[in-house]
């Protein structure tokens, strides 16, 4: 997997294309609450980042905290895949 | 799917703007309830203000915004070129009078607002302009009354068509008319961007491409369909008036109601829980009535508009996702949580928000009676359960109009019968504001009770009545 900020701006492009597609700027440090983001949007992108990075969330990970920015996104999918890939090779 | 087209300025709206699929759907709903006796769908939104605005302020705001958006004054036709039923909109510069402000003053109130018409109640006044008849009506489609409360408050009334704007719509163009009003939204009145576009037309894709992608909803449509369910009214339209209350929490209550919603489902999507917990308050007033508590057949709209951005104002730009809940699961706030979770989930996954945005999209050229008698034929009488929706925050980022501030804003959603009930949920400042609209004749004044007591009592997990002193009728 790419590192964090290589993985935060292909975040940023993703939530741009498939989310948030009429916010005027969109860089890995924008506030996504503030952007627009909001209950259907995260649904959304939940199936974005399983689709294209293949990690699946669950319940205890939406918090505001992980969701903030595309770069504390990209920490937490970092984070997950790891932990994924671990497993796995267990 | 409704997706925008290039953003157009107000003063550029077409002159033949034709209807989206959501749009088509109303129209539907509409012709439903004209011929069942029940006026046409005319819903509301109220704002609620610390104080009396400045009214010349407001009225300007209101007349220039009308100006700008000859949409206000667009009637429907069809269109000769696509044969879709189309709204017909006046040029820019007609010449029409200008649309008015009514101010009215609660009877026992110092009536300190000049020309304004006493009046006992803002529910009393919100159920005056519901009933007016359709021949009546003002020449716009939307309409703005202003209240001067007993205590020193004021409360806007927007009473709007529904199938012009929807609920969304109607919030942004609250918002625009605190900025023609120079209030600001979140920044500068000089500032704040005006909404993106007034109207948006529908992106061209081809009909075997929307019939490929709507193929996963007519599925799941026929199974749901198959599928024996009941609502409060029963399925036969019946001419009625449509009432309303409103419950809004204090702070604290809705802190409580987003920890509960957080510990069944997540922080941040709350809608399965309180789906949930408006299917397990129906599935209380079926058991009252000696009914099962399910299957239930619940429709959840969902927003379409491009988001992070403010826009478009007008037309419905909603989607619909369609719920079944078993007998079994709506035994717990808990259990039915987790079964729409598990299905909101399903339905995502499976894009059906977007295939059912194509299927409506396809059935706009059906006349909205045979539209309609199809919907109607196809669940034997019946449309859903109830219905149901949760707007999220009123009208975010606005602050204050014409100098009041807005201390609270809700809706208040006009439904049909059948179903003959509904239950809905907005929030403004860390409040929530529950709504429960019901048709006359549909449920009993012991189950309008019972349906708030135990949609609170879910919402809160705790008896209703243990709350109720901290609550606002």
């Amino acid at each position: 997997m790419k590192d964090q900020a290589a993985l935060a701006v292909e975040l940023t492009e993703l939530i741009r294309e498939n989310v948030l597609e009429a916010a005027e700027e969109l860089t890995p440090e924008t506030n996504l609450f503030d952007a627009g983001l909001d209950s259907m949007a995260i649904m959304q992108l939940l199936l974005v980042i399983e689709e294209n990075f293949g990690v699946m969330l669950d319940g205890a990970d939406l918090t505001r905290d992980n969701f903030g920015t595309a770069t504390d996104l990209a920490g937490l999918i970092h984070e997950r895949a790891a932990a994924q890939e671990s497993a796995g090779d267990g | 799917m409704a997706e925008p087209a290039a953003p157009v300025p107000p003063s550029e709206t077409p002159r033949v703007v034709p209807i989206l699929g959501c749009d088509g759907f109303l129209l539907a709903l509409d012709s439903m309830m004209r011929r069942g006796g029940q006026g046409s769908h005319v819903s509301q939104t109220i704002a609620e203000l610390d104080c009396l605005p400045d009214v010349g302020r407001l009225t300007r705001a209101w007349q220039n915004f009308a100006q700008d958006h000859p949409m206000l004054l667009a009637r429907l036709g069809r269109s000769w070129t696509t044969l879709l039923p189309a709204w017909k909109v006046p040029p820019a510069d007609a010449k029409h009078r200008p649309p008015e402000i009514r101010l009215w003053t609660e009877a026992n109130g110092e009536r300190s607002l000049h020309g304004a018409e006493p009046i006992d109640s803002l529910e009393e006044l919100c159920a005056r302009l519901r009933h007016i008849p359709d021949g009546k009506r003002p020449p716009f489609n939307i309409r703005i009354d202003l209240l001067e409360r007993a205590d020193g408050t004021a409360a806007i009334v927007v009473t709007w068509s529904h199938l012009l704007v929807d609920g969304k719509g109607v919030e942004i163009l609250l918002a625009e008319l605190s900025r023609y009003a120079g209030d600001g939204v979140d920044e500068d009145a000089a500032a704040a961007p005006p909404a993106a576009q007034a109207v948006a037309a529908p992106k061209s894709s081809s009909i075997r491409d929307k019939m490929q992608r709507s193929r996963a909803f007519a599925q799941h449509f026929y199974e749901m369909a198959a599928t024996k369910f009941s609502s409060m009214s029963g399925p036969k339209p019946r001419p009625s008036k449509i009432y309303c209350r409103v419950v809004t929490l204090n702070a604290e209550d809705t802190a409580r109601v987003n920890e509960r919603a957080a510990e069944m489902t997540n922080h941040l999507v709350n809608t399965p829980f309180f789906l949930a917990c408006s299917a397990y308050a129906h599935a209380r007033a079926f058991e009252a009535r000696d009914m099962p508590a399910g299957p239930q057949i619940i429709t959840l709209p969902i927003q379409t508009r491009p988001k992070g951005g403010r826009g478009p104002i007008f037309q419905n730009y909603v989607t619909i996702l369609f719920f079944r809940i078993d007998a079994d699961k709506l035994e717990s706030v808990k259990a039915t949580t987790k079964e729409v979770q598990k299905q909101f989930a399903q339905m995502m996954r499976n894009k059906l928000d977007t295939s059912f945005s194509m299927m409506l999209d396809l059935m706009r050229w059906i006349p909205p009676r045979v539209y309609s008698f199809f919907l109607r034929t196809q669940m034997r009488g019946e449309i859903t359960s109830f219905f149901h929706s949760y707007t999220g925050p009123f009208s975010a980022g606005l602050e204050s109009i014409g100098g009041a501030r807005v201390v609270n804003g809700w809706h208040i959603p006009v439904i049909s019968t059948p179903p003959g009930s509904g239950l809905f949920l907005g929030e403004h400042n860390g409040r929530l504001s529950l709504s429960m609209s019901w048709r006359e004749g549909a449920i009993t004044e012991a189950e309008q009770d019972l349906l708030m007591d135990k949609f609170i009592e879910g919402l809160l997990g705790e008896p209703a009545r243990e709350v109720s002193t901290r609550l606002r009728y």
